[in-house]
């Protein structure tokens, strides 16, 4: 029961952010209602960055260490990167069409944010083809992991680096920033977020730590067989 | 033009610069706008947020039915390794 309280937090501290997200947050004078695709579209690229950023840091704790919990736990890390990223990638497009008048264009961050995507899927797929030599496949991916996360940087400086028609939401030099109290809901959505990103990585985390052990039962089964054929 | 008037004509142009107050990135208040525009704009938030919940929601299916295989896995490999007591079967009779 214990093990599921961080999933039940996430269940009430969702319904609370989109409350904060449909009737607290003031409306935008220029988008509209639209707008509103803010508080979930922002806390969810929030989130894939902090999955892609933690399994590149257990990926380089595991090319350290060589523990195999560490490459689970940055596999579990990468696969909610990929999950936020895509409900980016696709929330992202349809806030862009009533306001921009296009689903998709060239610029720097949504290009960034594609390639992420892209890298990180491929990064699964890779994990998913693991071939016998299961250390060498992890070493990779690893290494994989740690150069795909250097992408994450550029998107958040992309609207610095580069000029695009993403609004400036934090202060940065060249502008931007938000109204305190649109500043106040985005915070209760990213903190729900962060409540959800915690409870599915502790499931995810205990599905890989199930996969660690089948795999253990799976090679113990097989020297045995293997001992058995031996001595017929 | 001395050199001091080329370098106080930068600074100024660079304090300007500095000095311009920025456009926010999202300016709040009801905005005047036509109710087609509003019934567009709720067809796309509608959409956006149905698509954050379906994503969540199948990947919670997913997760539990990879998890329900891998314990259905376990449980089989559990037996025939007979660690699961009095139940397991005879490991020399093969699979």
């Amino acid at each position: 029961m214990l093990q599921r309280l961080p999933l039940a937090l996430a269940a009430i501290a969702l319904p609370l952010a989109l409350r904060q997200a449909f009737l607290v947050a003031p409306a935008e004078q220029k988008m509209g209602v639209v707008q509103r695709i803010f508080y979930f579209h922002v806390p969810s690229a929030m989130m894939a960055f902090l999955g892609v950023g933690l399994c590149a840091v257990l990926s380089a704790l595991y090319l350290w260490r060589r523990d195999r919990r560490l490459d689970v736990a940055a596999e579990a890390a990468a696969e909610l990167g990929v999950l936020f990223c895509t409900i980016v990638l696709i929330t992202g497009p349809l806030w862009a069409r009533p306001v921009w008048g296009v689903y998709w264009t060239g610029e720097v961050r949504l290009t960034s944010t594609l390639i992420l995507w892209l890298l990180f899927v491929g990064y699964l797929l890779l994990r998913g083809q693991a071939g016998a030599d299961r250390d060498a496949t992890a070493r990779f991916a690893a290494i994989v992991a740690i150069v795909g996360a250097l992408d994450v940087p550029i998107i958040y400086k992309s609207v610095e680096w580069w000029r695009g028609l993403h609004p400036k939401v934090l202060k940065v030099s060249g502008g931007g920033g938000l109204d305190p109290a649109m500043g106040r809901s985005l915070l209760v959505c990213s903190l729900a977020f962060l409540l959800l990103f915690a409870a599915l990585f502790l499931e995810r985390l205990r599905l890989g730590r199930l996969a660690l052990e089948v795999s253990a039962l799976e090679d113990r089964a097989a020297r045995i067989e293997e001992g058995g054929g031996a001595h017929a | 033009m001395t050199l001091f008037e080329v370098a106080s004509m930068v600074g100024h142009g660079l304090a300007a610069v500095q000095a311009a107050v920025p456009d926010p990135a999202f300016v709040t208040g009801e905005a005047p706008v036509r109710p087609d525009q509003v019934a567009r704009g709720l067809h796309f938030l509608n959409a956006a947020y149905t698509a954050v919940w379906v994503i969540l929601a199948a990947y919670l299916l997913l997760i539990s039915t990879r998890q329900r295989r891998l314990e259905r896995q376990m449980q089989r490999l559990r037996q025939r390794l007979g660690l699961d007591g009095p139940s397991a079967p005879d490991r020399s009779s093969g699979r």
